[in-house]
């Protein structure tokens, strides 16, 4: 009994007594990291991908950004942090618990658009319509394996779609590998072998090479060229042999700013993007240079250079634990320059600038009443407002389309978001009219 | 089909159990028209609460209380870390008017003590309040985030002056971007006289 008194007096005595360190911000010296968990991601990956290293001493709020940079990472669900006492006092080891994704993964995002041109007759797209604000550069499926410390290996099958007009959108299949880690930095590159549909018969394989350097725990730039052949072949018509063949060389360089939650389904942070996009695309076929075909066919070469900026800014709040809010604005700008020869159905020089503009607001919720570990569902509901313009500098032609034109259209989409450790599919349906 | 009905009487019974066992604080109406809540020590021992606890990393729990037939609104915060190397609790606590605590505290025992004396979160206007209060577990400590800080300033007229406001300093940690580890929501009723 005297004894648990004297227990009580001292900690009593410590209870209210404070030291001015403890009202400066924490800072741990991590003497060691270890990553706990991991059946098929390297523990050394997890490592790097945290920007922090052993030796250095971290706040909480390094930790944290470091926890949500794992948490953004597409093979990793989630990561839990503690600290363990570490071989001296003041030095700790960081315990990072982390949730796997499978090796097989998937992104899928099917939102077909119901278009109501006139209120009273709508049709349905016969697209399928993916979201203008969602960046759907990677979506497919495939399978990853882990190799060497830093090292995926994926194959599967890829989209590749942007916002730019004049850039070229595709699908295909892709064997590539990615290197984390790049000269013990927290660089990566990824060498991917794409070959877009269509193009199987002529076994045209296309390179891509991306590289990203993180410069901050928040910022990365990005670096992005790819040679993409969608067809090649020699056709043969009134005795003549005619080479057809369809390229693009595309050339990006992207800052972005992240401070997102999460790669797929963010609830709070902040996304900023600007890039800078080249294409250079070629086509040979052939032509008639008269109406009737009553003169033979001559070769057909067609180029066009395009220039293209674009801004993205997302911001999403998290309003309670299971609804947020998001805004943001996309805009975009282009220079393009078209040359063919001979000019027979599109000028020999043609010139124009599309742009776009894109406001969006958002609202998502959680249909998981408690945290999950295990990814998220969410029912989302977008309205955007979505405006392109073309101008044209020089040159026209005869088109279903008339130039210049300036389009705006209201889109409502409703979906459902569901992130697991399979991967990432939102299913939705939009209703757009022009306006 | 027998033990269908047994199942379904066995929770029938149990229901009203489970839900008593949902951690409930109590509400205290106290001078000046102020409404203060005592946490229960269960919420301290909930299994995600307690790994971070005891994770050497803060954990930052965030009161909110919001009166249901107006916009007003009161919030305060508690932070809680354990220094593992000095075995003690660190500690500290936001009021809704921005009166704060700090203490090290020694044993477990006192941090419950700590942990479930009285936490004035809002200020009534009138003898009767009904409050919806929800209570938030956060990894991480909310004394850092300056970006958010910064934002919640700027929006909304939750506050007018540059960091200055106690809602403010207590809201914060709602806008961390680390994902909630537990949360509670509460109804309460009160009277003053």
């Amino acid at each position: 009994m005297k004894r648990t008194f004297l227990t009580a007096i001292a900690a009593i005595l410590i209870a209210g007594t404070l030291r001015a360190d403890d009202a400066a911000p924490a800072r741990f010296l991590v003497e060691r990291i270890e990553v706990r968990n991991t059946k098929r991601v390297s523990s050394t990956l997890v490592v790097s991908e945290t920007l922090l290293r052993e030796g250095h001493e971290y706040s909480e709020e390094d930790l944290r950004a470091a926890s949500l940079r794992l948490s953004r990472m597409p093979f990793i669900l989630s990561s839990d942090f503690a600290l363990e006492k570490g071989s001296d006092r003041g030095r700790y080891v960081l315990a990072i618990t982390v949730q796997e994704a499978k090796p097989f993964f998937y992104l899928l995002d099917i939102r077909p658009t119901l278009w109501d041109d006139s209120r009273r007759s709508a049709r349905i797209d016969s697209d399928i319509d993916v979201d203008p604000t969602t960046e759907s550069k990677d979506a497919g499926f495939g399978f990853r394996w882990f190799v060497g410390g830093r090292g995926v290996v994926h194959v599967g099958y890829v989209s590749h779609a942007d916002r730019q007009s004049f850039t070229r959108d595709f699908s295909g299949a892709a064997i590539g590998y990615t290197q984390y880690g790049l000269f013990g930095t927290a660089a990566f590159a990824t060498i991917n072998l794409r070959l877009p549909l269509g193009s199987s018969q002529t076994n045209l394989i296309s390179p891509q090479l991306v590289v990203g350097v993180p410069i901050t725990k928040t910022q990365t730039l990005s670096f992005d060229v790819e040679n993409t052949r969608f067809s090649r072949s020699t056709f043969h018509i009134s005795d003549q042999d005619f080479e057809r063949s369809e390229s693009e060389q595309l050339i990006s360089l992207a800052w972005t700013y992240n401070t997102t939650n999460q790669p797929f389904v963010p609830t709070s942070g902040t996304v900023l993007r600007v890039s800078a996009v080249r294409s250079n695309q070629d086509r040979t076929s052939f032509t008639f240079t008269t109406i009737g075909f009553d003169a033979p066919p001559v070769p057909l070469a067609s180029h066009l250079n395009g220039t293209g900026i674009d801004l993205v800014g997302n911001h999403y709040w998290e309003l309670s634990e299971r609804n947020s809010v998001s805004a943001g604005v996309l805009t975009g700008w282009g220079t393009v320059r078209e040359r063919n020869n001979p000019p027979t159905f599109r000028p020999a020089s043609f010139g124009y600038r599309p742009t776009y503009e894109i406001l969006h607001a958002g609202f998502s919720r959680n249909l998981w009443r408690t945290e999950s570990k295990n990814g998220d569902s969410r029912i989302e509901a977008d309205l955007l407002y979505v405006l392109r313009q073309f101008d044209v500098e020089h040159g026209s032609f005869v088109s279903a389309n008339p130039y210049p034109y300036n389009q705006s259209a209201v889109e409502g989409v409703i979906s459902w978001a569901r992130r697991s450790s399979w991967g990432m599919l939102r299913l939705g349906v939009g209703y757009a009219w022009q306006r | 089909m027998a033990a269908l009905i047994r199942v379904a009487a066995v929770a029938l019974v149990l229901l009203p159990a489970i839900a008593a066992a949902e951690p409930r604080p109590t509400f205290i109406a106290q001078a000046g028209r102020v409404v203060a809540a005592a946490l229960p020590a269960a919420v301290l021992a909930e299994k995600d609460v307690e790994r971070q606890l005891r994770s050497g990393l803060t954990a930052t729990f965030v009161l909110v209380a919001r009166q249901r037939d107006s916009d007003a609104k009161g919030a305060a915060r508690i932070e809680i870390r354990f220094d593992l190397w000095d075995e003690v609790w660190i500690v500290r606590r936001i009021e809704f008017d921005g009166r704060e605590d700090r203490q090290r505290i020694a044993t477990r025992e006192l941090l419950e003590k700590w942990w479930s004396a009285p936490l004035r979160l809002f200020a009534a206007a009138a003898d009767r309040v009904a409050l919806n209060v929800t209570l938030t577990v956060l990894p991480f400590s909310a004394a850092e985030g300056e970006d958010a800080r910064q934002w919640i300033s700027k929006s909304g007229g939750v506050a007018q002056t540059e960091g200055g406001s106690p809602l403010v300093a207590a809201l914060i940690g709602t806008t961390l971007s680390a994902k909630p580890i537990r949360s509670y929501r509460w109804q309460t009723e009160l009277v003053f006289r």
